[in-house]
């Protein structure tokens, strides 16, 4: 019997189980009595297959391993007791369907990446607004199957996303929408977009401040600029475009007046620097980020990693965008969400994780940036718990689950050298030394007398000798923390390279735990905001469902445009899109954006 | 045929739905509290199941299309996915909504 199996026994068995949502059920697992669904064959289980060396596994969020969680059934979708478990070095989470067995799967690659994230993470903060109507009265006991928002869910909205529409002219393999994609159109129109974005954007105790235009493919709309338009009009300071760009390649006319309305980050999807590994796209991003460059819109490289795909060009796509840093701000990297039923054998060969992920960029990168400099995402809530306390304004808090995502920033200097932040800021030391000034304030200790202790003291956390001579970093971290404006955070980011990951979910790694403190939701066309990963892991009663609620036949299209009516159905949904690599390949941008310089060897070329 | 997607002055659209939706409180007895969140899912799964929320204490609220499904369909239904031939269903309350108010009570605008 393996360690898991002992322990996944321990906590099929054990008392005092506690419940996600709050509530206690002791009486009701002790000597479990389940009832085999659709069979009706009842298991009865005893307590004396009790493991006792398993009894120290922790059940308080982000304690020490092995911890108690929640998850699911990947066949019937049935929430179950699970564990997370560290075996091989590896992180694990497992859990027994008493209809259709045991699922364990890889939860994090590394152990001790998982024990460094933990220490980071923050406590909830409930949003004070909910989505869900009172005749229902959906409290998130049964969480994640009655999102709404409801009462019990952790964190507010960092990011909003709309889906603009479902239609995509790329069918790529590995898209989480492309089951469903285009068939029946959901699009809905754009007053009713108006409200989604304003229900977005009144989310108290903050109100929601960005935007992701999703789809889909979202320039499949016609009406998208007004779409960006209306967003900006309802208050969202940042709004991104989530798009594979192949209209922006044909079209700079569009991009610029997509700037012009409003829209300030485009969320590219770039998998890779080969037609290999990015199939997608490849051919046009030189097209593409000419005509970005041009109208000075920020970009933000999105590639979707998969082992054996393309996980071996994690440093290659960081060195591209640091040859394209004039529009790059950022690369984010997403790990892929196997969702669908997927074999075993098929998952291991195609999952990544997080930490395997920046193991591979530091291999990749030849040990300039290591797993050392990245931090999990919570790491930064004590710089928004010190403004908050400084300004007596709430403040958005990055609460989201400590294994959602990790991130650092890079600043490449003058001479060419790639230096990660961490190499001269001590963050949890900075990091601790905030939590401890909010807290001062907190307690009564005249603000301004904190303020200037901080500005005496936040150098101590910087290594001058380190830190690259033309970087100013403590005066742009002091006018981020005391002016609290973006243009502070904004002349940061001109000057550093973000580079971050976000593992979305599937039904074989997933972790109640995680879901309830999502901060990426989507706005739905009945009221709800709905987390990323209860949307998009459960499409058959959320995704799905609504959009087909809220969707258009074929005759009603026909009516919506008259025009249409006697073409062919692929014209009608709206054709997929064919290119001439030859003529793409002859364009002179094609070898000069590809051809760069290499930052972590110093070779030129690709 | 486009009118559930209209907007009229505040009126939120309300897309395939019906003008009137049927809310059903309902209680089972002999009911297992661990199996709430997988009766809740198979709720959801029917097409004419709006919302639904499903207590550990037995107690179900459902809103569903009555155009097109009735409450006793609903109950068949669930009892034969699930598999719950011994439990007992008490309907406690039945009453119309309009979709239009549970629309902008879930809303926050």
């Amino acid at each position: 019997m393996t360690v898991r199996h002992k322990l996944l026994m321990f906590y099929e068995h054990s008392e005092g189980l506690k419940l996600n949502t709050g509530l206690n059920r002791r009486n009701q697992n002790r000597g479990v009595r389940c009832i085999a669904l659709k069979t009706g064959t009842e298991i009865e289980t005893q307590a004396e297959h009790l493991d006792t060396s398993a009894e120290g596994a922790s059940t308080t969020y982000a304690d020490t391993l092995p911890h108690k969680t929640y998850s699911i059934c990947p066949e019937c979708n049935r929430i179950l007791p699970a564990l997370v478990y560290e075996e091989d070095g590896k992180v694990w989470i497992t859990r027994t369907c008493p209809t259709h067995g045991e699922t364990t799967e890889i939860y994090w690659e590394d152990v001790e990446m998982y024990r460094k994230a933990r220490l980071y993470a923050s406590p909830p903060k409930h949003p004070k607004t909910v989505n869900v109507p009172p005749e229902i009265g959906n409290s998130g006991e049964n969480c994640p199957l009655d999102c709404g928002l409801c009462p019990r869910h952790k964190s507010q909205t960092a990011l909003g996303n709309l889906v603009a529409t479902n239609r995509c002219d790329l069918s790529c393999w590995y898209c989480f929408f492309y089951a469903r994609e285009g068939v029946p159109i959901y699009e809905p129109p754009l007053e009713h977009m108006r409200k989604m974005l304003l229900n977005l954007r009144n989310q108290r105790p903050v109100r929601v401040n960005a935007v992701q235009i999703t789809g889909g493919e979202p320039t499949l709309r016609e009406d998208i600029v007004e779409l960006v338009r209306i967003a900006r009009d309802v208050g969202f300071e940042h709004i991104q475009l989530n798009t594979h760009g192949i209209k922006f390649a044909y079209n700079p006319e569009l991009v610029e007046k997509l700037r012009s309305a409003g829209m300030n980050i485009v969320y590219l999807s770039f998998d890779g620097l080969t037609p290999h590994t990015n199939p997608k796209n490849h051919w046009e991003i030189p097209l593409i980020l000419e005509n970005l460059r041009k109208s000075g819109v920020n970009v933000v490289l999105v590639p979707t990693i998969i082992r054996t795909v393309n996980d071996h060009e994690c440093g290659a796509i960081i060195n591209f965008a640091l040859n394209h840093m004039d529009i790059v701000r950022s690369v984010n990297f997403q790990p892929v969400s196997l969702v669908g039923r997927i074999p075993s054998d098929k998952r291991k060969k195609l999952r990544i994780t997080i930490p395997e992920t920046i193991k591979k960029i530091e291999e990749q990168t030849n040990g300039t940036i290591t797993r050392e400099d990245f931090f999990p995402v919570p790491t930064v809530s004590p710089i928004t718990r010190f403004v908050e306390a400084w300004t007596g304004e709430p403040q958005y808090d990055l609460t989201t689950h400590f294994a959602c995502g990790m991130g650092t920033y890079v600043y490449l200097t003058k001479r060419g050298e790639v230096v990660p932040i961490t190499r001269f800021v001590d963050v949890p030391g900075l990091m601790e030394y905030l939590r401890e000034k909010a807290q001062e304030i907190e307690s009564g200790t005249p603000k301004y007398w904190t303020g200037m202790k901080l500005l005496i003291n936040i150098k101590k956390f910087f290594d001058k000798e380190k830190q690259p001579k033309e970087l100013r970093f403590v005066k742009l971290l002091v006018d981020a923390l005391l002016k609290h404006n973006y243009t502070a955070l904004g002349e940061i980011h001109k000057r550093l390279l973000f580079i971050g990951m976000m593992h979305f979910m599937d039904k074989y790694n997933y972790d109640i735990e995680r879901v309830e403190r999502c901060c990426i939701h989507y706005a739905t066309p009945d009221g709800r905001i709905i987390p990323f990963c209860a949307f998009n892991v459960f499409p058959e009663i959320y995704r799905d469902k609504i959009q087909e609620q809220y969707s258009f036949t074929l005759e009603e299209w026909l009516e919506l445009h008259p025009e249409l009516r006697g073409k062919p159905e692929e014209t009608i949904y709206g054709p997929k899109y064919r290119r001439n690599k030859e003529n793409l390949q002859k364009n002179p941008l094609y070898r000069d954006i590809y051809d760069v310089k290499d930052y972590f060897t110093g070779n030129v070329g690709r | 045929m486009l009118e559930g997607r209209k907007l009229c002055g505040e009126t939120l659209p309300r897309g395939r739905l019906p003008k009137k939706l049927r809310l059903a409180t309902l209680e089972m007895t002999e009911f297992k509290p661990e199996l709430a969140p997988y009766l809740q899912y198979n709720l959801l799964l029917e097409e004419n199941i709006i919302r639904a929320s499903v207590s550990r204490t037995g107690k179900i609220r459902l809103l569903y299309n009555p155009e097109k499904t009735t409450l006793d369909q609903i109950i068949k239904i669930f009892r034969d996915k699930t598999g719950l031939d011994e439990v007992t269903t008490k309907i406690l309350s039945e009453k119309d909504v309009e979709t239009r108010e549970l629309l902008e009570k879930t809303y926050n605008i």
